[in-house]
């Protein structure tokens, strides 16, 4: 019989995926915090309410294995490099298939400093309510608000959107 | 008149994106009435919803092997979950469907062991238990401290090279925790042994030591079941559920 919540998981696996690059930047280390995120959740999964959507709750759990990495990684020492560095960003994207709107978007996006970025991935990649995002990113909606309205005048700005 | 000065970008943003409460939406309406900078605004914030929204459909694909090592983590989970509670069950029933045997493993079975409790076989990492039966690889030091940690269905990379994957957890008639891993050294042989916690360690009860990849030699499936015939002599009808397991794992790690 198929597990309703296993394909739930299985179908935000790309979305998943995508935040976990915007927070870490490296394709490896996504992987890695994507597989994290599905290990804690099949885990927690009695903790999941299923009035609430399941992405907000993955990108939580997500978010939360990512502060632990980073956190552990800075007690090793090894420091990840999570500051601008916007050529590593947009690389999975084939700028030939992409229509050019797109890739002025998804490279200006790379522009901005993390605590932006992940606010507008959450709204307006995933589609999330601002109060949702507050309640992944751990942070007031107050927060998300003036991240999230610095983030699009940016892209606006960056992108010629008057 | 409106007051301009509190049409702040956050207030006309959320405007633009329908999340303001009715009342503070018709504030922000009734500025765009007198104001071109608040409906320029919101222009330009609805513009950027509608492009980010475009671009957000260009979704990369999860990669092949990332797909891959989640759909392992899943049916690991199927597996354990379909377990029946009920630990009087048949346990033949169960064979096979919480395991997840790595083909070339479960196809190359060479030879199995059993380690009757009291013969010279000791705590993992302990010299005793380096060459009697020929499984030197169960005397990793690594093991004992990957049992204590790792939960059932995890893999972990021992210093020494070598990976461990727990299978599962069990207790036997004498309420001991028993849990099941295969072992893949570097070099040599895998094993696929049940360990059970003695004291402040690890005690391997069984092993199954299974040849390399390249074997020709051929396994038949009682080679498995031989072992479930082991696990069940021994009060190890089904194994814990996670949540149980974690307990069990946690107790060792505070030491009590």
């Amino acid at each position: 019989m198929p597990d309703c919540f296993h394909i739930a998981l299985t179908e935000k696996l790309p979305n998943l995926r995508r935040f976990a690059m915007s927070l870490c930047r490296s394709p490896d280390l996504a992987d890695d915090l994507v597989q994290i995120t599905v290990e804690k959740a099949l885990l927690a999964r009695s903790s999941y309410d299923p009035a609430s959507r399941i992405e907000a709750w993955l990108f939580r759990i997500l978010k939360n294995a990512w502060i632990d990495m980073t956190r552990k990684q800075k007690v090793r020492g090894q420091e990840l490099d999570i500051d601008e560095k916007p050529e590593l960003g947009g690389q999975e994207h084939n700028a030939g298939e992409t229509r050019l709107m797109v890739a002025h978007v998804l490279s200006a996006v790379e522009t901005l400093p993390l605590e932006q970025r992940e606010v507008l991935i959450l709204v307006c990649f995933e589609e999330l309510s601002y109060a949702e995002a507050a309640d992944i990113l751990d942070v007031p909606k107050g927060t998300i608000m003036s991240r999230l309205s610095r983030a699009r005048t940016a892209i606006a700005a960056k992108v010629g959107i008057k | 008149m409106t007051d301009q000065t509190q049409m702040t970008d956050e207030l006309i943003m959320a405007y633009a994106d329908g999340e303001l409460p009715e009342a503070e939406a018709k504030k922000v309406e009734r500025a765009a009435e007198t104001s071109e900078e608040v409906r320029d605004k919101i222009r330009m914030f609805k513009q950027t919803a509608r492009e980010l929204k475009g671009a957000a459909a260009d979704l990369p694909p999860v990669p092949d092997q990332l797909a891959d090592r989640i759909s392992t983590l899943l049916a690991e989970d199927t597996g354990a979950r379909d377990l029946p509670a009920d630990g009087n069950v048949v346990p033949f029933a169960r064979k096979a469907v919480f395991r997840q045997w790595p083909t070339a493993l479960a196809a190359s079975i060479t030879l199995a062991i059993g380690l009757a409790v009291g013969m010279s076989a000791g705590p993992f990492g302990t010299p005793d238990t380096t060459s009697p039966f020929g499984i030197a690889a169960l005397a990793d030091p690594g093991i004992d401290r990957a049992l204590s940690e790792v939960a059932s269905g995890g893999s972990t990379s021992l210093d020494s090279g070598a990976t461990l994957n727990v299978i599962a957890s069990f207790v036997d008639a004498d309420s001991t925790l028993c849990r099941e891993f295969d072992y893949e050294a570097v070099n040599g042989p895998s094993i696929v042994s049940v360990a059970c916690r003695v004291g402040q360690t690890w005690e391997p009860r069984i092993a199954i030591a299974a040849s390399s990849e390249q074997s020709a030699v051929y396994a038949p499936a009682s080679s498995l079941e031989a072992l479930e015939a082991w696990l069940s002599s021994s009060g190890m009808g089904s194994p814990l559920e996670l949540p149980e397991e974690k307990q069990r794992l946690d107790r060792i790690g505070s030491g009590t």
